[in-house]
């Protein structure tokens, strides 16, 4: 079923305001926008019943929230304002579920995302929509989300990448996703290391 | 540390020129940047050219005839985490971008590189570290441009609080009618004398771009400069009177804060209002008249940066003659 998107109405980093505000005490603004849940709800139900492991959070819901936003406007999808409605209000449970520490004692771009790229890649489901976006640019999730499934699985790949100015030459990232799917923490450092000095000689869109 | 690079790399010097359609309405700040004041977002679109050098095309000496180098301009938009990639082409001895270009749907700060790259695999006659050979390398850059698709805020006179007022009518400046601006140390407030001559007065007060804005940072800048000297002074001298740093407050501490790097010399922050704080409590105030006398001045210029935004105004001028 479709629901409204909303946006965060108000600076939540004013006196660290974020920490403490109530879900139900946060302003928003209401869009046209509509969008469908149900798949997400449901995996995010399962995840509660089931005690999944907080960091397997990633890799499974990735599908399904990917999957209901991927068709927003593009100026909504980098509005950090969407991300903090997605974050402290409409899957807040969720998400404090994947978190280390309590939300107070969370550092502010994982909950409110920013407009550097470090930052717009600390909130996890905005950083599971980035690396997604790369893996599959049209949506068609082919291949039973398993390049999907083993880059989430991955940490050091969706920071690697998408922190990078280079995860934003899509066309050229894609080309060894497949790679970098299959290595552990330290070799996908190094391979992104070296695509990195490859793009200081030659201009990556011809590689 | 600078980068070296497995070849000779040209970095070419002259800045890219941008044209944009009318309905766009634009100030050129500085040499590279472009604010972008009014626009349509359906209807915002450039173009750039920018002149070739002839190191770029004789780049292969007497074989350069063999080689093709392409030009290409990329645009990246980090906060929509867009990145575009185009072809230039080459006209006579400049390149231009093969049609205008759409920005309106993108957001905040959007940068332009230029790029010269070897279009093909070469086979070279001879094995040189020197010579480039394979597709992709880039051969040459052009200084980036920036173009800032968000409104600029207001110029209210910098974020420190500014008042006009007649200096005639003020009883600390009563005597000083022709003087241009008054600091208030208490406050602290910085008062700009409302009696100049109102031709004057109607380029300080807009906010015009182009030649009265260069006209407008040239008379402010010095003045910036001489406030943000004051308002350090009395800062310092308030440290040291109450006994440290940390004893001062708001728009004090901040100032401190951002300049104790230029005062101490030392490139951590932390560090040097460590270092600053020890000077400031010294028994031998030695260092610490030293500061106030030489280096203090000298630090608000560099903090200002005068010159290389009088300097930018200057090389507008010589693009536009």
């Amino acid at each position: 079923m479709k629901e409204k998107i909303f946006l965060v109405d108000e600076d939540l980093k004013i006196g660290d305001r974020y920490k403490s505000v109530l879900a139900s005490e946060i302003l928003l603004v209401k869009t046209e926008l509509e969008v469908d849940f149900t798949e997400l709800n449901s995996r995010q139900n399962s995840i509660f019943s089931n005690n999944l492991k907080r960091e397997k959070i990633d890799a499974y819901i990735g599908e399904a929230l990917y999957s209901a936003i991927r068709n927003l406007p593009s100026d909504t999808l980098s509005n950090e304002r969407f991300w903090q409605w997605l974050t402290l209000v409409r899957f807040r449970k969720l998400y404090e579920l994947r978190l280390k520490d309590p939300i107070s004692k969370t550092q502010l771009a994982t909950l409110l995302s920013g407009k550097s790229l470090a930052n717009q890649n600390r909130n996890f489901f905005q950083r599971i929509h980035n690396l997604l976006k790369i893996a599959y640019p049209d949506g068609n999730i082919e291949d039973k989300f398993t390049l999907g499934r083993q880059l989430l699985r991955n940490q050091d790949a969706i920071t690697s990448i998408c922190d990078r100015e280079l995860g934003l030459n899509e066309p050229f990232i894609r080309k060894h996703l497949e790679d970098i799917s299959n290595m552990g923490g330290k070799d996908t450092q190094k391979y992104l290391k070296k695509l990195n000095a490859q793009a200081q000689v030659f201009l990556p869109d011809y590689l | 540390m600078a980068t070296i690079w497995p070849y000779r790399r040209e970095e070419c010097t002259d800045i890219p020129k941008l044209v944009f359609n009318p309905q766009t309405k634009v100030d050129f700040d500085g040499e590279n940047k472009i604010i972008i004041i009014d626009q349509d977002p359906n209807l915002t679109e450039f173009s750039l050219s920018v002149p070739l050098l002839k190191k770029v095309s004789n780049y292969f000496g007497k074989n350069s005839e063999n080689r093709k180098i392409d030009y290409c301009l990329v645009l990246t938009n980090k906060e929509t985490r867009s990145r575009v990639m185009q072809k230039m082409n080459q006209k006579g001895s400049s390149i231009t971008t093969q049609k205008s270009i759409k920005i309106g749907h993108l957001r905040g700060k959007v940068e332009l590189n230029i790029y010269a790259v070897l279009a093909n695999d070469v086979k070279l006659s001879s094995d040189s570290f020197a010579s480039p050979a394979n597709k992709g390398t880039i051969l040459a850059t052009w200084p980036q441009s920036l173009i800032y698709l968000d409104s600029p805020p207001d110029r209210k006179g910098d974020e420190f609080p500014t008042e006009w007022v007649a200096f005639s009518k003020m009883e600390s400046t009563k005597k000083y009618p022709k003087a241009i601006h008054y600091v208030d140390l208490e406050e602290p407030k910085v008062f700009i004398n409302d009696d100049l001559p109102i031709e004057l007065k109607n380029i300080l007060q807009g906010n015009e771009g182009g030649y009265i804005k260069a006209l407008r940072e040239a008379y402010l800048s010095p003045v910036a400069v001489d406030i943000t000297e004051q308002l350090a002074r009395h800062a310092l001298i308030d440290a040291q009177r109450t006994g440290g740093l940390e004893n001062l407050e708001g728009s004090y501490s901040k100032l401190i804060e951002t300049i104790c790097t230029l005062l101490t010399g030392i490139d951590d922050q932390q560090e040097a209002l460590s270092e600053l704080n020890i000077i400031v409590t010294d028994k031998d105030p030695g260092r610490f008249n030293n500061i106030i006398a030489s280096t203090l001045p000298l630090a608000c210029q560099q903090l200002k940066d005068v010159s290389s935004k009088l300097n930018n105004h200057a090389i507008q001028k010589e693009r536009n003659s």
